[in-house]
Parts: structure tokens; sequence; C-alpha cells
């Protein structure tokens, strides 16, 4: 060895040790690409993990709790009319990362945004049907032949129902009174968006003019796709289509935060990220079941688990039955397989009897976890825990299938993909499981596995082209109808995707948004818990107990299932 | 005076040649040899090694119960045997599970080498990996073997315009990216084993063809070339019973090197996402189940030292075991190269 290579050796070993992140940098280490960061078109965690760190809503939940609010970007608020008006003062003296001052303009601009684009795949639905009554877009509620006086009806509608009243007041005005409201302002998509800077970069100009070119468009084509100009404590550095990075907004209006720069790496190897974790080139990292927490992660010296019996998630998953699968070269179905497959309900009840519950609980969850009833959280309102779930039986599903379709699809046998999200062992296992368990029973049973991205998952599950999928869903807003109306109203965002189409649900449905007295309400939801129960319209999967790992030098953690990311950065700091 | 009668020269048995008697020296041989013969009965016999512990959907297709399955594949009479030993189901090659947990669980009785995370049996993927190991790499080099031959024996022994042409083409061949051609492949043909062997197969002849003209380049300078010239032998005498057998030599060592080799590369495949799907008996596949369990937990680094250990040496002796016979063969034909 030469001696001048001695000191590049020395040079190289000191590198290493600064490469173990620093005080004011935090990485997180996940899998699941970001899908968008456009506030009006992102629906998924992973793309709202990063949104609610760099935009702001005008009310935020403190910390953990679910039921104790703080004001963010307004300071107070009023509800008048019966609760068909409410009125928010805005926070003065508040910047975007741009450099522009926030006023009403800019969430008058933001909310009617979200009013015009919401796009199908989108979470502007929910704040369509308190603002204009329509649950869609104007050219998918009014169709293709309106004429121009509807679609004139439709924007003066959203005109109407955002206006300000000088710089710092915000008026809503809803077409009835929806106690869920205010909640939905709490949705991290519900963000205030600088809207100088997005119209100076080709968005919508926030009139009349161009609205209806932006009626129902895919978002991910514009501007504020890749491009971030919020409030929030952090601002978007770069996101290159796989990590992003984001620093500490110096010009923040509240209290700085103690992490300065931020870095979440996608990686869907989980024995990466361990690696990672332990080495401390990570400082939190998605683990995904207990299993691997107990037997890899517990015990590590420079790490913590963070848990608690008290956190519960407000999640939902399951597995969806495609009714009618659709596309065109559909590669997930086998050419000679009926596309209706799932819509006979023995079949969607023997795909319930082969899943083994008991199994993932305890070799995944090692029994931290429980079975769900159905596709609602436990601990909210209208969930009943006294609804039968399907056992593991192998016997009923053989019987099942004999009688499907007429006792021909035993003879003539179907090939289907389960696909799950690259990464989420989880699902994995549960489609490997199904896998195993259907083609035992017989061998004209073709079942295949097939693990895609979490953005290609996503938009084959949405054109509706995946037969059977696991999928779950974290509330937007913490009421039951964001779980029901979602999974079992025939316009349901994810029923949707399965084709779902049962009238006696939808009834159920509508009568308990009507039904203002809570018991009543969760009365109705039982009803309809183990009326899709009956009909095996999806097979609820169980819930874990939720965990948090990070290095012991994070501090400031806490749980807040609302929260796609569980906390927020500004939170956290690391000694 | 009596006419001697003429002696017809007689060809040397095998057996009583020098290749032979060098062979059978070589302590390193007859090593090589054992271990591959191991490998050899492992692979024929995994039906009988494994009948105890088959898969539901294996004795379903074999029209086993799992009470008979012992009885029966341990008996050579019965047709089953026969059935299971050389033309088996698809479905035997899954490796079957016992739980879903991802934490792998050490030797037992039932499971003589233990479980690989997310409930594998390790024995089993073992035993039928070794039939894959042959499967993938016999056809794989064989292919591969085939197409190098006669490119670079058409282009050593013909030369001129068609060498050119040849070794062109080989050159683009070789400077494609092999793993993107597979991926290509598998992309256009679908996933399965018999497409990634094809496309591993037709990137990899470049080495042959080359290896195998430069041989003959020198062989043909040889004087028996010109001697047999002299005595009349055609173009394709020479060439087929001169040229070729002595430029052939380096090829099989390269070949037996190879058979190795391509396990590993079929394993990384696997672990791209392009091999035969998750849990196919596939000692590459056994050794990605162990990953994420190289190292244990702090105080134990090695408690999951059954996933790795197995697979790998099953791996390293298969190797070995072709080099040392390739080695051997090399130095039986030709000692003093």
């Amino acid at each position: 060895m030469k001696r001048w290579q001695i000191p590049l050796i020395l040079l190289g070993f000191l590198s290493l040790a600064w490469a173990a992140t620093l005080k004011d940098t935090y990485v997180y280490m996940t899998h699941g690409d970001v899908d968008t960061l456009d506030p009006a078109q992102a629906y998924d965690t992973a793309s709202l993990g990063i949104i609610e760190n760099v935009y702001e809503t005008l009310y935020t939940y403190k910390k953990d709790s679910l039921t104790e609010y703080e004001p963010l970007l307004a300071t107070s608020y009023e509800i008048k009319d019966g609760g068909k008006t409410y009125v928010f003062h805005l926070r003065k003296g508040v910047k975007f990362h741009s450099g522009n001052a926030m006023t009403c303009k800019d969430a008058e601009y933001s909310f009617e945004r979200i009013l015009v684009t919401n796009p199908g795949d989108g979470p502007g639905w929910f704040f369509a049907e308190s603002l204009v009554g329509y649950d869609s877009n104007a050219k998918s509620a009014l169709g293709e032949n309106a004429s121009a006086e509807d679609y004139e009806k439709y924007w003066n509608l959203i005109d109407h129902s955002v206006e300000c009243e000088g710089l710092y007041t915000l008026r809503f005005n809803l077409v009835k009174p929806d106690p869920t409201f205010f909640a939905k302002l709490l949705y991290a998509g519900a963000a205030i968006v600088d809207s100088k800077w997005a119209i100076a970069h080709g968005e919508w100009s926030g009139t009349k003019k161009d609205w209806l070119d932006w009626a129902g468009k895919d978002l991910r084509q514009g501007y504020l796709h890749k491009h971030m100009s919020g409030t929030g404590p952090y601002k978007l550095v770069k996101w290159d289509g796989k990590n992003v990075v984001a620093e500490a907004f110096d010009g923040y209006w509240g209290k700085k935060p103690r992490i300065k720069k931020v870095l979440v790496q996608i990686v869907d190897e989980k024995a990466t990220r361990i690696e990672a974790l332990k080495r401390g080139d990570a400082d939190r990292v998605t683990v995904g079941d207990w299993a691997t927490l107990e037997s890899q992660v517990r015990g590590l010296p420079g790490i913590k688990v963070w848990e608690s019996k008290n956190w519960a998630p407000a999640s939902a998953g399951v597995i969806f039955l495609n009714f009618k699968v659709e596309g065109k070269d559909n590669p997930f179905i086998g050419k000679n397989t009926p596309r209706d497959l799932f819509s006979d309900v023995h079949v969607r009840r023997a795909f319930a009897y082969l899943v083994d519950q008991d199994a993932l609980i305890e070799d995944l969850f090692l029994g931290h976890g429980i079975k769900l009833t159905m596709a609602l959280p436990p601990s909210f309102l209208g969930y009943d825990p006294t609804i039968p779930v399907y056992p593991y039986d192998p016997d009923k599903a053989e019987a099942e299938f004999k009688k499907a379709f007429g006792g021909k699809l035993w003879d003539q046998g179907f090939e289907i993909t389960i696909t799950f999200n690259q990464g989420n062992e989880f699902r994995q296992t549960v489609a490997e499981m199904l896998k195993a368990n259907v083609e035992a029973l017989n061998p004209k049973f073709k079942v295949n596995t097939q693990g895609l991205q979490w953005p290609d998952y996503l938009k084959s599950a949405r054109n509706k082209m995946l037969p059977i999928w696991p999928l779950g869903w974290v509330a937007d807003y913490a009421d039951p109808d964001n779980f029901i109306h979602p999974f079992y109203h025939s316009k349901g965002a994810l029923a949707k995707r399965q084709n779902l189409n049962i009238p006696e649900l939808d009834q159920l449905i509508e009568e308990a948004r009507k039904t203002v007295d809570p018991n009543k309400r969760a009365e109705i939801y039982k009803k309809i818990g183990r009326l899709a129960h009956e009909l095996a319209v999806n097979i609820p999967l169980p819930s874990q107990n939720p965990f948090i790992v990070t290095r012991d030098n994070v501090k400031g953690v806490y749980y807040n299932p609302m929260r796609s990311g569980t906390f927020l950065w500004k939170d956290i700091y690391k000694e | 005076m009596a006419e001697l009668a003429a002696m017809k020269p007689q060809r040397e048995s095998f057996w009583r040649s020098r290749v032979w008697k060098r062979f059978r020296r070589n302590p390193l041989a007859l090593v090589g040899t054992a271990i591959v013969i191991f490998y050899v009965l492992v692979a024929i016999f995994a039906p009988a090694l494994t009948a105890d512990r088959m898969g539901r959907n294996c004795l379903r297709d074999l029209g086993l119960k799992r009470t008979e399955a012992a009885r029966v594949l341990r008996n050579p009479l019965h047709p089953v045997f026969w059935r299971a030993t050389v033309a088996p189901p698809k479905s035997c090659y899954r490796i079957p599970r016992k739980g879903y947990s991802p934490v792998p669980k050490p030797p037992s009785k039932k499971y003589p080498l233990g479980l690989a995370g997310g409930g594998y049996d390790i024995y089993y993927g073992l035993v039928w990996g070794t039939r894959t190991a042959f499967y993938v790499g016999i056809l794989v080099v064989g292919i591969a073997l085939l197409i190098g031959i006669l490119i670079g024996g058409a282009s050593g022994y013909i030369g001129g315009w068609v060498d050119n042409l040849l070794m062109r083409f080989t050159d683009v061949i070789y400077a494609f990216p092999g793993l993107v051609l597979v991926m290509v492949v598998v992309t256009i043909f679908g996933r399965s084993l018999t497409t990634i062997m094809l496309a591993i197969a037709v990137v990899g002849w470049p080495t042959y063809a080359r290896m195998l003209r430069g041989n003959i380049l020198k062989t043909k300078a040889q004087d028996y070339v010109d001697a047999a010239r002299a005595l009349g032998a055609g173009g394709l005498r020479i060439f087929f019973k001169h040229v070729l057998p002595n430029s052939i030599g380096p090829l099989i060592i390269l070949a037996s090197l190879d058979i190795g080799s391509i396990v590993l590369s079929v394993a990384a495949l696997s672990f791209l996402g392009l091999g035969p799907g998750i849990g196919f008996a596939d000692w590459g596949q056994m050794v990605n189940f162990a990953r994420g369990w190289i190292v244990g937990p702090p105080g134990e680094p090695l408690k999951y030292w059954y996933t790795w250990v197995w697979p790998s040496l099953m791996i390293a002796l298969f190797v070995l075991g072709w080099n040392l016979l390739g080695d051997a063969v090399r130095d039986a034909l030709d000692p003093r190269s």
C-alpha cells in the first residue's frame, strides 16, 4: 500500500462516521412510492405523509388526540344557520414557501380548486357532497350531454360555496347541514395552497374562464404534482419520483422545528431497512409485522420500539372481490375465466372460508391483533363485534365452489392473479395463503400472485382491472360514514373499483346519513355490517396493533391514527 | 514362406486407455465424481427422500393419500414411484409451508434442516432444488455450448468472410447487457424457469464460440492436420475427426465451471422477481429466504444459522464437484496443458 493512500483511507473512515445521520436530519425509510404531491389529487398514505408536513389546514388535531383540535391557519370559527354556514377567521402574517403572503384569496382558490377538479380517484368527493351537493366533478356529475346552462349552474354552486369577506375571513356555504363538515376540514388534503404561485405556473386560473377544462382532470399532469408551495414548517426540496427531500422553512409562522432536513427514502426490501436502522443510516423505518419486530428488532442496541395498548388504528383492511373485472388484455385474469367470477355469492363465500385469520394473527402479529367483523375500525360508532367472521374451513369452501355458477365452475376452473403492493409482507402472505388454499381444492383453479409498485397498484384497482386484491383504508375524517360509504355504497370510493352495486346496502347507507341520533345511526351500521357479511361483499382482514420503530435518540414520537405518518416531523427532535 | 496375416490396428478400449488410467489415478477426480454422483442420486430419488413431507397439491396431482405416500414412493415396484421420479407434476416443485410466520424455526424432528422465513421446509427445498439445479445447469450450458460450438466451429474452420461476420455478430451479443436481455425475454415470453434458462443461454454462448474459434485456429496449424489433408481426407472429416476433438478440451472445463455458477444466476434473477415464483424449489430461492436472517438478534448472531448454512453448503459442494470433475477430465485428456 503506497504512503499517499493512507490519508485517503483515513478520510474514507471519517466520512463513514459522518454518514450516520446528523442531529438535525431525519431519515425515514419505508416502502410505497409517493403517488402525487398535489393535495387535490393525493388520496393515499404515502403521498399524504409528505403533504401533511408541507401544507397546512385551517384547524388540526392536537398532537395525538382525535377529539381535541387546535387552530392552525385559522384562529377561530363560527357555525351559523343551523350548520349550513361556517365562517373561519384566518391567521395574519403567514407566508408561503414562495414568499407570497397568505390571504383569504388563497383559501378560496384552494377549496374551489378541489371542487372544480375533483378527479374521480381523489378526495374531492366528500367536500363536494357538502358544498355543491354532487359527489363528482362537473363533467362526471352532469354527463356529456349537459348544456351550457347546466355547467353554469354547477359553476355558480362552486363559486357560491366558498367566499371571502375581506382578506382574512373565509365563509363556507353548505347545501345542507353536515355535522361532519368540520371534521372533513381536518383532512390533510384540505390544505391552503399558494394561489398566486400556482396560477403563475399554469394551474387553474381561479376564474370561470377555464374551469371546465380543469373539471375531472388528472392532476398528475400538472405543476402541483411535483412542486409544492404551502405554509407548513417544511418545504419540498426535491421529489425525484422515488425519494423525497424536504427542509425546514425559515419563514414559518409558527414554532421553528428542531429537525432541519428530512429525507424520506423508499426501500421495498425489509432486510435493507432494518440494516439501515441498525447502522444509524435511518432514524425511523417501517418494520411491518410483530413477528419481525420481536425476532429481529426488539432488543437491538440503539433502537426504540414505541407501543401502547391504547393505540387503536383508524383503519380497516379487506380483500376486495371484483364483481365485474374490466380492461382489455387484462393480465390479471385468465382469458377463459368469466369476468363476473366474483358476482356469484358462492365464489365469494368460498374465498372467505379459505382465509385463515387465526394463522395470520398468530404467525404475523404474534397475537397482537384482532379480527374485524366489518370494514370499520372497532373504536368507531356502529361497529358490531357480534357479527360472525368466516372461519377457515376448506370443506365449506369446497361445497361453496361446487355450488357456484350452477356447478359449472368446478368443472371449468378459473385463472386469476392476486396482486398486492410490493413491500407489504402482510398482504403478500394473504395472497400466498389464498393461492395455496384455493389451488389445493381443485387442480383447475389457478391462482397467481404478483407484487405491484404502490402507484401502479392503486391505478390498476381504480381502473377496475384487479379481480381480487387486499387493501386498507385510513379514515379521511373521524366518522363511520367515511368507512361505510367508501366500502359498501355503489358510488363509494372503494366499492366502485369492485363494481359493487347492492341496492339494499345503498338504501341503508343513505338512511344513516340522514339520521342524526347516534344510537339509531349505530343500529343502521350494524345492520349494514351483518348484510355485508351474509353477502360476503368483501373479506375483512385482521387489524394489527400499531407500533413505531425509531432510533433511541429520536424523541417526541406519538401516535395519531389520523396522520398518514402517525406523527408530524415538526414535533420530533433528536438528541 | 507363409504370409503374415495383416494385423488390423486395434482401437484401444476406453477402459484400458491411458485417459481412463490417468483419470482414475487422480484422487481429486474420484472426489469430484463422488460428489456429482451424490447429487445425481439425490435428484433421482427426490420423491422417495421427501415422501413423508410432500405438499397437498403434489400428493393430489400424483393421486396419493398422505398416509400411503411414504410407502408408495419408496417402492420401486409401484407405478406412481416411476411417475413421481421421471415426470413429477409441477406442483411437486412447490416447497410446502408450515404456517406463515416470517421467523425461521430451528431444526426439529419433523423438519431436520429447519424452516426458513415464511415457513418453508428447508430439507424439501434443497432436495427438489437439486433437480432444478441439474435441469437449469445442464440445459443452459448445453444450449450455450451447442450454439457456441456451431458458430465458433464454423467461424474458426471456414475462416474468411464467414469468420469475420460471425465474430462481429458474436461481439454484438457479447456487448449486450445480459440482465437487460433476460428481463426483455421474460417480459415477452412470461415468467417461468424455461424462459429464464433460454435467456441466459442465449447470452452465454459467445464465450464458448470465441474460445473454440481460438483453439481451432491453433489446431488447424498443427502438422497432423496437414498430414491428414495430404492423405486425402475431406474437409468435414478433418474437422470432426482431428480438429474438433483437440480443440474442445478447454470448453469442457469452462462448461463444468458454468454449471455451478448458473445456479447462482438464476437465484439472482429470482431475487429480482423474474424467477419462477416464490416458493419454487430452487437453491437460490432458499438463499433468498435467508436474506434477512443471516445475522440474528444481538447476543445471538448465529441464531438462524440453518437458513443459510445448508443452502450455501449445497451450492458450494455442487460447484466444487463439477469443478473437480472438469479439472480431472481436462487433466486426463491432456496432461500437458
